[in-house]
C-alpha cells in the first residue's frame, strides 16, 4: 500500500505545459477550455493562449480542446514531450484556414515593420476610462493632453494628422487636425489595437509619418454561437461609473448579428490638493453590425454612434495675458468650486455617427476582392463663457461629412509572392454652423481624393519578408472664407491670391481658396530570423501629407493660452523620410525589442510664434502656422523577462528628439523620456489570481524651445515688466499602479472576474508636459477602480 | 463570377459621385456678424455744471487720450460698442447693464496720479448694491499727465478689492489710458 502510493507519486509528476492558437491568424485563444479523456479536471488557457495540466498520473493521453467559437479539438499526447506543446484550433472551413493564413500576408500592410498589440485583457483594464489612457500604455505611444479626458495618440513624437487612426478597416475622419480633438471611438467596441509606427501601411493613406492605429474587430467565425461580455465599474475619483455590454450571435452558415453599448459618467476629478472644477465627462456609444462570412463571399454592415460631453477645467479659461499671468504665478487654480457632476462652459460636445459598408469576394483560389464604404458624420461643439442672449449658445459648431470608399484587390501570383491593389476615394464637407454669432475657426469647404496603391510582398520561406509597395494622391482643398481685408492685406494674400476674391463686404472679404496637392508616398522593408531567437526588420518609408484645414485656414482666438493662432495658405505639402529598425530577440525567458527610428521632414508645419496684436483685451501673442524642416530621432525598448512560470517583469523606455536642422531650435511638445515598469505574480496554486504592480518614470524635458515673452503690467499703481514662461517644462515624476485579478471560471468558458486597480497610489502631485493645461492645474491624483466582468 | 463583383462596386461609385455632385451645389457661407465683439470704448467726461467732452478709443489704436483740467469734478460715463459693422453700430453697454451682477469696470492709475476716482450715485449697482463702475466720479487737483488702465472684468471673484489681480475674473476689455490734466 505504501509503496504503491510512492509509486503513484513518482508518476504522477509529469506536466504539460501548451499554447492554444488561432489557425485564423496564430493568435492566442483565451477562454478555451482544456479537458483529459480521463477525470473531469477542466484548465483555460490565458489571455496568452497559454495553460498547464500538472500532476499528470499518465504520459499517454488524448486531450480535447474546446471553445465557443470553434470546432472541437482532439489531440493524442506523449510526455514528456516539448517544452511547450503548440495546438492549433480550427474553424468550420477547413478551407477557410489556409487561406486566412495567406492574407495575413495580404493586407496591404508592409508587414516588415515594428508594431505593438493592446489585446482584449489590456484593453479591458481601461474600460471605464478614456482610449488614450489605453494607448499610453503601449511602448512609443504618448498622449497629448488638454486636460483629464481630451487626450489624442502622439507615436514618435507625432499627433494629429501624422498619426492615422483606422478602425475596422477604415479611416476614422472625426477632425483629427485639431490638438484638443478626441478621437471618437468607443475603447469597448474594439476587441485589439495594433500601433505600427511609421506610414507602411499604404491602403489606408500615405501622409502619416507618425504611424498607424488600427483598432481591431473580433473575427467572426461560422459557428453556432451566443457570446458576449458585461463590464461594469466604479471609479473613486471623479466619482465615476461604467457600464458596457455587447452581445455577438453567430450561426453556422456564416451570418452574424453584434452589438455594443457603452455608458460612462464622471463628475469633476480630484488633483491631490484640490478639485479640478468643471472636469466631468459623459460618454455614450452604440454600435449594431451584421455580416455574413463564408468561404466564398462575405458582408457586413455597420451602424456606430459615440457622444460625449467633457467639461474644461474652469480655472483654464481666461480672458487676456493678464489673467494668464495671474494663473501662470498662482500655486492653484484661480477657480476651485466644490465637487459636481454638472458640466458648465466652457465645455466640449462630440457626436459621431458612421456607417459602414463591406463587401468580398474570392474568385480563382488566390485572388480576394474587397469594397468598403464608409459614411461619418462628426459634429463638435465648443461652448465658451458667453455673455446676454449667447450664453448657452456654442462658440464651435462644426459638422464634417466624410464619404469614403476603397477597392482592394489581393492576389498571388506565385507561391512566394503577393500583391496587392487598390483605389480610394474620398469626400469631406466641412460645415460651421453661422448661428454660433462667432467668426469660424475653420471655413466651409470641400475636399475631394483620389488614391491608388499597390504593394508586392516576396516572402520564399518563413524566415524571409522584403516588400514594397507604393501609393499616389490626388486631394482638392476647395474652401470659402471670410477674411477681414486689415489682415488680407497684412499678409499679403491680396497680392499672391487676388483670383480668390469672390465678394466684397464692409470690412471682410469673401474668398475661395482651391488647392491641388500631388503627393506620392512609397514604402519598402526587409525581415530576416536569423534564428529562432534573433529577428530583423528594416522599413524606410517616404511620405507626403497635405496641409490640414488647420494649418491653413484657422483664425482665432486659443482661450486656455491666450493666443491668436493663424493659419497660413501659402502651406506646401510635408514630406518626411523616416527610417526604422526592429530588433527583436527572444528566448525562453527573454523577449527583447528594440526599434530606433529617424525622420527628416521637409515643410514641417508647425505653429510658430509670429508677434503681437493688439486687441480690445490688450496685446495678444500671434502664433503662426510655418514650415520647417526638422529631424526626429529617438529609441523604443521593450523587454519582458519570466522569472518564474509565476513571476513576469515587463519594462519599456522611449526616448525622443526632435529639432529644426537649421538651426539646432527643439520642436515644441516633444514626449520627454519615460521608463514604464511592471511585475506580476500569480501564484501557482491560484491562477485565478493575478496582481500587478507598476511604476512610471517620466523625465522632465529639457529640449524645448523658448517661447516666452515679456509685458508691461500696472500692479499696485507701477508699471512693471514680467516674464510670461509659456516654455519651461514640469519637474520629473514617478507614479506607482497597482491591480488585483480574481478569476471565478463558470462552465463552458464562461467566467466572471472582479479587477481591482490603482492608479497614482502615492497620490503624488505633479505636472505633464504634454497637457496643455499644466499651466493652470496638478495632474489627477489616486484614482482606485472596480471592475466586475462576466464573460460568456 | 466577374459580373456578380462588380455590380456593387459600380453601385457604390455611382453613389459616391452622387453625393460628390449633389454636395457641389452649396452655397456661398452665411456672413456672420460678431455681436459680441467690443471695439469701440467712449469715455464721456462731463464737469459739474459743464457740458459732455467725449473721447473715442477705436480696436487698433494704442492708448484712449483723455484731457481734463485742473482742480475740476468730473462725472465719467464708459461705453462699450460693437463698431465692427459701421452701418450697424451695437451698444454692449446695454448687455453690461442688464447683467451688472457678472461685471465690473475698474480704472487701475499709477501711484503717482493725483487724480481721484470715487463711486457715483448715479452708477448702476448688482443686486449686491455693488456699484459696477459704469458711472464714476473723478476729481482733478493739480496738472500733471500719466498712464492708466480700464478694464472690463467678466465674472470678478472680489469687486470691492482695489487692484487688478485681486478682483480676479476674465477680462474682457484692457485698455491704456493716457490721461493728460492741464
Amino acid at each position: 500500500m505504501c509503496l504503491c502510493y510512492v509509486g503513484q507519486a513518482q508518476d504522477c509528476n509529469q506536466e504539460l505545459r501548451g499554447q492554444i492558437i488561432d489557425l485564423h491568424d496564430n493568435s492566442p485563444l483565451e477562454g478555451a477550455a482544456v479537458r483529459i479523456d480521463f477525470g473531469d479536471a477542466v484548465t483555460y488557457s490565458d489571455s496568452k493562449g497559454l495553460f498547464v495540466l500538472e500532476s499528470l498520473c499518465v504520459t499517454n493521453f488524448t486531450i480535447t480542446i474546446t471553445h465557443p467559437n470553434c470546432k472541437t479539438h482532439e489531440k493524442a499526447v506523449r510526455l514528456p514531450g516539448p517544452e511547450l506543446h503548440t495546438f492549433y484550433m480550427e474553424h468550420h472551413i477547413t478551407a477557410l484556414n489556409e487561406v486566412v493564413l495567406e492574407e495575413q500576408r495580404n493586407t496591404g500592410l508592409a508587414k516588415a515593420t515594428p508594431e505593438v498589440q493592446l489585446d482584449s485583457e489590456d484593453l479591458e483594464s481601461y474600460s471605464g476610462l478614456t482610449l488614450a489612457d489605453a494607448l499610453d500604455q503601449a511602448a512609443g505611444v504618448s498622449v497629448l493632453r488638454t486636460g483629464n479626458v481630451i487626450a489624442k495618440p502622439v507615436i514618435h513624437g507625432m499627433f494629429g494628422s501624422r498619426v492615422a487612426m483606422v478602425n475596422n478597416g477604415m479611416r476614422v475622419r472625426d477632425q483629427e487636425w485639431g490638438a484638443d480633438h478626441a478621437p471618437t471611438i468607443d475603447l469597448n467596441d474594439v476587441a485589439a489595437i495594433d500601433v505600427v509606427k511609421g506610414a507602411s501601411a499604404l491602403r489606408y493613406g500615405g501622409d502619416t509619418p507618425g504611424g498607424v492605429l488600427f483598432f481591431k474587430q473580433e473575427r467572426y467565425v461560422p459557428a453556432d454561437t451566443l457570446h458576449g461580455k458585461v463590464i461594469s465599474g466604479i471609479n473613486t475619483n471623479g466619482r465615476g461609473g461604467n457600464l458596457t455590454a455587447q452581445v455577438t450571435k453567430g450561426f453556422s452558415k456564416g451570418t452574424y448579428f453584434k452589438t455594443v453599448g457603452t455608458l460612462k459618467h464622471r463628475g469633476d476629478v480630484q488633483a491631490p490638493d484640490y478639485v479640478l472644477s468643471n472636469t466631468g465627462w459623459r460618454e455614450m456609444a452604440f454600435s449594431l453590425t451584421a455580416g455574413r462570412n463564408t468561404y466564398t463571399k462575405g458582408w457586413e454592415a455597420k451602424y456606430s454612434f459615440f457622444d460625449t460631453t467633457i467639461g474644461i477645467l474652469r480655472g483654464a479659461h481666461i480672458g487676456n495675458v493678464g489673467d494668464l499671468y495671474r494663473a501662470l504665478i498662482s500655486p492653484i487654480p484661480l477657480r476651485i468650486a466644490p465637487f459636481t457632476y454638472t458640466i458648465s462652459p466652457p465645455k466640449q460636445q462630440a457626436e459621431n455617427h458612421s456607417i459602414q459598408l463591406f463587401y468580398f469576394k474570392r474568385f480563382a483560389e488566390k485572388t480576394k476582392l474587397e469594397l468598403r464604404y464608409n459614411l461619418q458624420r462628426n459634429q463638435r461643439e465648443e461652448f465658451d463663457i458667453r455673455r446676454g442672449e449667447n450664453r448657452g449658445k456654442a462658440s464651435i459648431d462644426m459638422q464634417l461629412t466624410t464619404h469614403d470608399f476603397n477597392a482592394h484587390l489581393a492576389w498571388k501570383p506565385q507561391s512566394a509572392l503577393s500583391s496587392t491593389a487598390g483605389i480610394q476615394l474620398q469626400l469631406q464637407d466641412n460645415f460651421s454652423n453661422p448661428k454660433t454669432g462667432v467668426k469660424r475657426l475653420i471655413p466651409d469647404y470641400f475636399s475631394y481624393g483620389i488614391g491608388s496603391y499597390g504593394s508586392v510582398t516576396y516572402r520564399p520561406n518563413n524566415l524571409f519578408t522584403a516588400d514594397i509597395g507604393m501609393r499616389l494622391d490626388w486631394n482638392q482643398m476647395d474652401a470659402r472664407k471670410y477674411y477681414y481685408k486689415r489682415d488680407w492685406v497684412a499678409r499679403g494674400y491680396d497680392l499672391v491670391y487676388p483670383n480668390f476674391i469672390r465678394r466684397t463686404l464692409n470690412t471682410e472679404i469673401l474668398t475661395r481658396p482651391k488647392f491641388d496637392f500631388l503627393t506620392l508616398s512609397f514604402t519598402t522593408g526587409i525581415q530576416a530570423n536569423f534564428s529562432e531567437a534573433l529577428t530583423l526588420q528594416f522599413n524606410l518609408n517616404h511620405s507626403e501629407r497635405p496641409p490640414n484645414p488647420a494649418e491653413l485656414f484657422s483664425d482665432g482666438l486659443h482661450h486656455s493660452l491666450a493666443t491668436i493662432e493663424y493659419g497660413n495658405l501659402s502651406l506646401d505639402s510635408e514630406s518626411s523620410n523616416k527610417l526604422l529598425a526592429g530588433i527583436t530577440y527572444q528566448n525562453k525567458r527573454v523577449t527583447l525589442n528594440l526599434t530606433p527610428h529617424f525622420a527628416r521632414i521637409k515643410n514641417f508645419i508647425q505653429l510658430q510664434p509670429s508677434g503681437l496684436k493688439q486687441t480690445v483685451r490688450g496685446a495678444f501673442p500671434v502664433w503662426s502656422y510655418i514650415a520647417i524642416n526638422a529631424d526626429f530621432f529617438g529609441l523604443d525598448v521593450d523587454w519582458k523577462w519570466t522569472i518564474t512560470p509565476q513571476i513576469n517583469f515587463h519594462q519599456q523606455h522611449s526616448w525622443i528628439a526632435a529639432q529644426q536642422n537649421a538651426n539646432g531650435t527643439p520642436l515644441i511638445n516633444i514626449p520627454p523620456y519615460t521608463a514604464v515598469q511592471n511585475i506580476s505574480y500569480q501564484p501557482k496554486r491560484l491562477k485565478a489570481l493575478e496582481f500587478k504592480l507598476s511604476v512610471r518614470y517620466t523625465a522632465t524635458q529639457y529640449n524645448y524651445p523658448n517661447n516666452n515673452f515679456t509685458k508691461t503690467f500696472l500692479e499696485d499703481g507701477i508699471y512693471i515688466d514680467r516674464l510670461i514662461d509659456l516654455s519651461t517644462p514640469p519637474e520629473d515624476y514617478t507614479l506607482f499602479d497597482a491591480e488585483v485579478k480574481f478569476k471565478w471560471l463558470l462552465k463552458e468558458g464562461k467566467y466572471l472576474q472582479l479587477h481591482l486597480s490603482g492608479s497614482n497610489l502615492l497620490d503624488t502631485t505633479y505636472r505633464n508636459y504634454l497637457n496643455r493645461l499644466r499651466f493652470y492645474a496638478d495632474e489627477m491624483g489616486r484614482n482606485v477602480q472596480l471592475n466586475l466582468k462576466y464573460q460568456f | 463570377m466577374m459580373k456578380f463583383s462588380i455590380y456593387p462596386t459600380f453601385c457604390l461609385i455611382i453613389l459616391s459621385l452622387t453625393f460628390v455632385f449633389q454636395s457641389c451645389q452649396k452655397d456661398d457661407p452665411e456672413h456672420i456678424h460678431e455681436h459680441e465683439l467690443i471695439t469701440r470704448v467712449t469715455l464721456e467726461v462731463t464737469p459739474s455744471g459743464g457740458s459732455t467732452n467725449s473721447f473715442t478709443w477705436n480696436e487698433g489704436d494704442n492708448n484712449l487720450n483723455v484731457n481734463l483740467n485742473s482742480d475740476t469734478n468730473y462725472e465719467v460715463k464708459v461705453f462699450f460698442y460693437n463698431a465692427s459693422d459701421p452701418s450697424d453700430i451695437e451698444n454692449i453697454t446695454e448687455e453690461i447693464r442688464e447683467e451688472a451682477d457678472e461685471h465690473l469696470v475698474f480704472y487701475d492709475f499709477t501711484t503717482s496720479a493725483n487724480l481721484q476716482v470715487n463711486s457715483s450715485s448715479n452708477d448702476i449697482t448688482d443686486s449686491n448694491q455693488i456699484p459696477i463702475g459704469l458711472t464714476t466720479t473723478w476729481t482733478t487737483s493739480t496738472s500733471e499727465s500719466f498712464n492708466a488702465k480700464l478694464y472690463l472684468i467678466h465674472m470678478p471673484d472680489n469687486k470691492t478689492a482695489n487692484s487688478r489681480s485681486s478682483i480676479g475674473g476674465g477680462t474682457d476689455v484692457e485698455i491704456d489710458l493716457a490721461i493728460t490734466v492741464n
